[in-house]
């Protein structure tokens, strides 16, 4: 072939749908990922809300351009139409009826998911971020802030954010690494709010197993903006293989609580900015610290 | 000539196929000394179809235009009712059809207009196809009327009255060999047709490397540009690029440029840098630096998108079952084409690994920009279909 050939590219569809069905076979694409990627066709464009279209009429109105006889068109219709309305307005209104009763259980669905999706804080009853420690909550504290000071102490960047930590935790943390500033509350509303390039490191203390879905591929990213150059994310969190299962420990709903791997923090860290991707293993296995540095 | 293209929204800013297709046919036949005008109405948004411009003349860009308002206020109720049925892939009855025409911006002005015009133009250029101002205006002189459809599979290609305005024409122009063949399909007893085209102009060689630092681009990067909606197929190019991070652990960037709320799945959120609506300069920018830029849409009549990344030497996805698009990859060799996520991860990584293979297809998508949908070529070929369309007898 010469460079001025129109290149072959059937034999390369063909190649790349080869190729798709070796990584199939391998178990690169699993079910579960694109069912969980998959949205379908969702325009978003036009349209009112479900409402507006909640009530069928059993007619519309008629008009006619047509000069003279459409007059008289319109006024046959409106005459059949009259003729007909026993017939078609108590279908009409049990529709409307039908259509009332399905979107108020799409109504609260969509109250029942928003309450899934948003778990931060706690709500009352829930467990803390360590509960899952049990009564060795203090040793596990303990392990996870002496893991992570020992990485601030190598980085040395400051100022240092500690989101998502409890008292204990944030205590600990200040009397090793004094710049340590613990934040109350929403971590990602305050990582949304915090000025770009304004902090050395990030410190997410037992925070991504407590976020939904959403906030989880978002938080990254946040940090990213949230450091200066050079600024590293630790974040730790119950180690999957030697956690209980989500649901055990006293949590009230599943759902809730959800363990990132350190694979899936690899994978979110580095699509938004960071390098060098490492981890630890504290507390006997039971808890991770990983952390990673903008370049 | 004397021309006068017909089209239902004309005005700076407007973004869309059909509009930029007309703007850049209507100034280069200008340019070669044509009498060329644009007949619109007075709407610029084409979901609600309000008269936001004032009517009368006005000039766009040196091309002189004529609007006339909209006399049909869109009736949303109405529209709603009809949506849902044609969404679901049902048939209306045909005066539905026509009443969810005419819902489209239909201006009695507009038709006197083309009435009282005709005789002094040699033909009147209706685009695209579905809206009133085509398919009730190409009714009125349509022994003067081409009609350049800009035409895909979908429901409103099927209307009786669709069907009904173009077969009355004296002729069509065809913007690809994929619109001609699928409309050939649809609507039988079409008259006769040129296959005109659509053009691209070969911007001065980027330094991609160069853009790509400029960008902050790190690592494999795609782009997309275009209304990031689920009728262009958008949510699956944000799912190939979060399944090439997410299971194949590679890190693929999504750059998106358009207009629209971008929608995406959640997963896929931290692979897409969104740059919104940006200039021509910066699109084209983003394309040089990209690996591939990906336009699965299943409806397009030509797809410029194509045409600008073939321009700066970057090969393209498309999606398999998309006719027109895969023609063109087909026909240049300058793009792949998938039929769902996992094809679109391989192809993408194909090419990201593939720096001679990403090369070659490029190559052959800007020789075939520089040739066949070069400009210059396109407007000549405008011209002789014109000429020959007018002359044939019906």
């Amino acid at each position: 072939m010469t460079d001025e050939a129109v290149p072959d590219v059937a034999a390369i569809v063909a190649e790349v749908r080869a190729e798709v069905e070796r990584q199939r076979a391998a178990g690169a694409y699993p079910a579960s990922l694109l069912d969980r990627l998959d949205t379908g066709f969702r325009p978003d464009e036009g349209g009112g809300p479900p409402e507006a279209l909640l009530q069928i009429e059993s007619s519309r109105s008629l008009r006619s351009t047509r000069p003279l006889v459409g007059g008289v068109i319109v006024a046959g219709k409106k005459a059949v139409r009259r003729l007909l309305a026993w017939y078609v307005a108590p279908i009409a209104a049990d529709q409307t009826r039908f259509n009332i009763a399905i979107l108020r259980d799409l109504r609260a669905l969509e109250r029942r998911l928003a309450r899934v999706e948003t778990p931060w804080p706690p709500a009352p009853g829930m467990p803390a971020a360590d509960a899952w420690a049990g009564p060795d909550a203090p040793r596990l504290v303990e392990a996870r802030v002496a893991a992570a000071a020992g990485i601030l102490e190598r980085a040395r960047r400051d100022p240092v954010a500690v989101l998502g930590a409890g008292a204990r935790y944030a205590a600990a943390l200040s009397s090793r690494w004094p710049g340590a500033r613990a934040v109350e509350g929403d971590p990602v509303g305050w990582l949304e709010a915090a000025p770009q390039a304004s902090h050395g490191a990030i410190v997410l203390a037992g925070v991504l197993d407590r976020l939904s879905a959403a906030e989880v591929v978002r938080i990254m990213p946040l940090c990213a903006a949230a450091l200066a150059p050079g600024g590293i994310v630790i974040a730790d969190g119950p180690e999957p293989a030697g956690a209980p299962g989500p649901g055990q420990g006293g949590a009230a709903d599943p759902t809730l609580r959800r363990v990132i791997g350190v694979d899936t923090i690899r994978v979110l860290a580095e699509a938004a900015g960071f390098a060098g991707v490492d981890r630890a293993v504290v507390a006997a296995g039971r808890w991770y610290v990983a952390w990673a540095s903008l370049p | 000539m004397k021309l006068a293209f017909v089209i239902p929204r004309f005005a700076t800013g407007i973004l869309g196929g059909a509009e930029y297709h007309a703007h850049q046919l209507a100034a280069r036949l200008i340019a070669r000394g044509h009498e060329v005008s644009v007949l619109t109405t007075c709407a610029v948004n084409h979901y609600t179809w309000d008269n936001a411009l004032p009517a009368g003349a006005d000039s766009v860009d040196g091309i002189p235009v004529h609007r006339y308002p909209v006399t049909w206020p869109r009736d949303r109720d109405l529209i709603g009712r009809l949506q849902a049925p044609l969404d679901a892939g049902f048939r209306l009855p045909a005066p539905l059809e026509e009443e969810w025409v005419r819902n489209t911006g239909y201006s009695e002005p507009l038709l006197e207009a083309i009435d009282a015009r005709a005789d002094s133009l040699d033909a009147l250029i209706f685009t695209p196809y579905l809206f009133a101002s085509t398919v009730f205006g190409a009714r009125v002189r349509p022994g003067k009327s081409l009609i350049q459809p800009l035409l895909h599979d979908e429901a409103y290609a099927r209307f009786e009255c669709v069907r009904e305005t173009l077969r009355g024409a004296a002729g069509i122009l065809w913007i690809s060999a994929g619109e001609r063949d699928v409309a050939g399909r649809l609507i039988p007893g079409l008259p006769p047709g040129r296959l005109v085209g659509a053009g691209a102009d070969l911007p001065a060689p980027l330094d991609a490397e160069a853009e790509r630092r400029r960008l902050g681009l790190d690592g494999v990067a795609v782009s997309y540009a275009g209304r990031r909606e689920g009728a262009k197929n958008f949510p699956l190019v944000a799912e190939v690029v979060a399944a090439a991070n997410l299971a194949r652990h590679r890190p693929v960037t999504l750059v998106a440029m358009g207009d629209g709320p971008v929608n995406l799945p959640a997963m896929a959120a931290p692979f897409v840098r969104d740059l919104g609506r940006v200039d021509e300069s910066t699109k084209l920018a983003v394309f040089s630096a990209s690996t591939a830029v990906l336009n699965l849409s299943l409806f397009e009549s030509f797809s410029y998108v194509v045409m600008e990344a073939w321009s700066v030497g970057t090969p393209v996805i498309v999606h398999a079952g998309c006719a027109v698009t895969r023609g063109h990859c087909e026909e240049a060799g300058g793009g792949l084409w998938v039929r769902d996520v996992e094809e679109g991860v391989e192809a993408v990584l194909r090419l990201a690994d593939d720096g001679a293979l990403r090369r070659r297809l490029g190559e052959a998508g800007r020789r075939h920009v520089e040739g066949r949908a070069g400009w210059p070529t396109v407007v000549e070929r405008m011209e002789t279909a014109v000429a020959d369309l007018l002359r044939t007898p019906r």
